[in-house]
């Protein structure tokens, strides 16, 4: 068995004739939990949906345990996937208990320990109809529905966005949990940052349908270097690559920030400059989010 | 036990490292010591297993910490690291370079600082 658990190779999405994916090949091995961020609009739900069979690619491929994701019909692999859509897809006219009956009666396996234990924990009022829930519950709900089978493979698409600060900590912690016990693999897309921060080991920025950043999150942060040249000073045409993720100029000051930077490339540039230069050293993966949007 | 400030640039595990190397200079760590399993550091700051791994593996490398199978990660015993005043105050130093920066542009003095830092660390004992 490969730990390959999604591939895509030159995955290419259109919605008639908008290109929404642009050509993306990458790979998440057993154990990963891949933060996706990116702008709205950039991708982020088509690329999550696709190794679900929701999305057929236009061009290009999508695989999942092995198996081409445009053709997942096996009850055995969908049984091995949770899936939190962004927008929850409960019952509104049952209560939270017949709905995970329901959701329970497509699994040979379902571990109710667990879903009464995350019901408790987190407060989902379970004999109430799903249309009277707020909507942080309808969402702890839709979390906690797509655990029941200890799936292989995690997808979650926004699942914190209604959570407040404390549901929010709680559901990291439950994440944190689940990747360790069971080499599950998640995959999560999120717009705070910092949660992505906690629990990612690796992230995906997606911008305009294609992955700008694809590189775990410790190397990410102390690989991006922000440098500015002293007043008046030129950049060298040789550091004008594709590691230059953004150039700006304020006043006479130039900024600029470089991914793939370390302390050679930082003595290299100082020296062709004839300067000493400050390097910023420790950007936050918000300001590498800003800094390749700019 | 730890702080975890995930917005900051510098990633979570060389801020683990930094604050378990600070405390085994101070003796707060004393050799032998047992530290946090794994998983409940990673759960109590709900930061991925594999960032506290991360840590404590690169610290054993350091001669720091000893891993003991199926036992608890503990502070090495091989020799004293209990360092002088002098160079823990040395490990600050960079913070301190900051401080002055962002103080002198403040227009702030050093009895300003003094006093806020006295004051924080007061409320931190609290």
């Amino acid at each position: 068995m490969s730990d390959q658990v999604v591939k895509f190779d030159n995955l290419r999405k259109y919605y008639d004739n908008h290109e929404v994916l642009k050509g993306i090949t990458t790979e998440v091995r057993t154990g990963d939990v891949i933060g996706l961020v990116g702008l709205n609009g950039a991708g982020k739900t088509t690329l999550l949906e696709t190794p679900l069979g929701f999305c057929k690619p236009t061009q290009g491929s999508s695989w999942v345990f092995g198996i081409d994701s445009a053709r997942l019909s096996s009850k055995e692999t969908k049984a091995r996937i949770g899936f939190v859509p962004q927008t929850d897809e409960l019952l509104a006219g049952i209560s939270g208990e017949r709905y995970l009956g329901l959701i329970r009666e497509f699994y040979d396996h379902w571990n109710s320990c667990l879903i009464q234990r995350l019901c408790n924990e987190w407060d989902v009022p379970l004999a109430r109809k799903i249309h009277t829930l707020s909507v942080g519950q309808r969402q702890k709900l839709s979390i906690i529905s797509a655990l029941g089978n200890e799936p292989d493979l995690l997808v979650l698409d926004e699942p914190v966005a209604s959570l407040d600060p404390q549901a929010r900590r709680a559901f990291l912690r439950e994440l944190v949990a689940i990747a360790s016990s069971r080499s599950c693999t998640i995959l999560f897309s999120t717009h705070i940052i910092s949660d992505l921060e906690r629990v990612a080991s690796r992230v995906w920025l997606i911008k305009d349908g294609a992955l700008a950043i694809d590189e775990p999150l410790d190397s990410l942060k102390e690989n991006t270097g922000r440098v500015s040249l002293p007043p008046g000073v030129e950049l060298p045409g040789a550091f004008q690559n594709d590691d230059l993720i953004h150039q700006y100029q304020v006043g006479n000051v130039q900024t600029l920030v470089f991914s793939h930077w370390n302390a050679e490339r930082h003595q290299a540039l100082a020296q062709a400059v004839g300067f000493e230069l400050e390097r910023e050293w420790w950007l936050s993966l918000e300001d590498i989010f800003l800094e390749v949007h700019a | 036990m730890f702080n975890v400030n995930p917005q900051s640039g510098i990633p979570i595990y060389r801020q683990l490292m930094d604050q378990i190397r600070r405390m085994i200079s101070s003796g707060q760590l004393k050799p032998g010591d047992p530290l946090p399993s794994v998983r409940k550091l990673a759960l109590s700051h709900a930061v991925n297993t594999m960032t506290i791994s991360k840590a404590y593996s690169l610290l054993e490398a350091e001669g720091l910490l000893d891993r003991q199978r199926g036992k608890a990660m503990t502070v090495s015993n091989r020799n004293s690291m209990i360092e002088g005043k002098r160079v823990r105050l040395q490990r600050l130093q960079s913070i301190i370079e900051q401080l002055a920066i962002a103080a002198r542009q403040l227009e702030l003095d050093a009895d300003d600082l003094t006093k806020a830092v006295r004051h924080q660390m007061e409320k931190d004992d609290e």
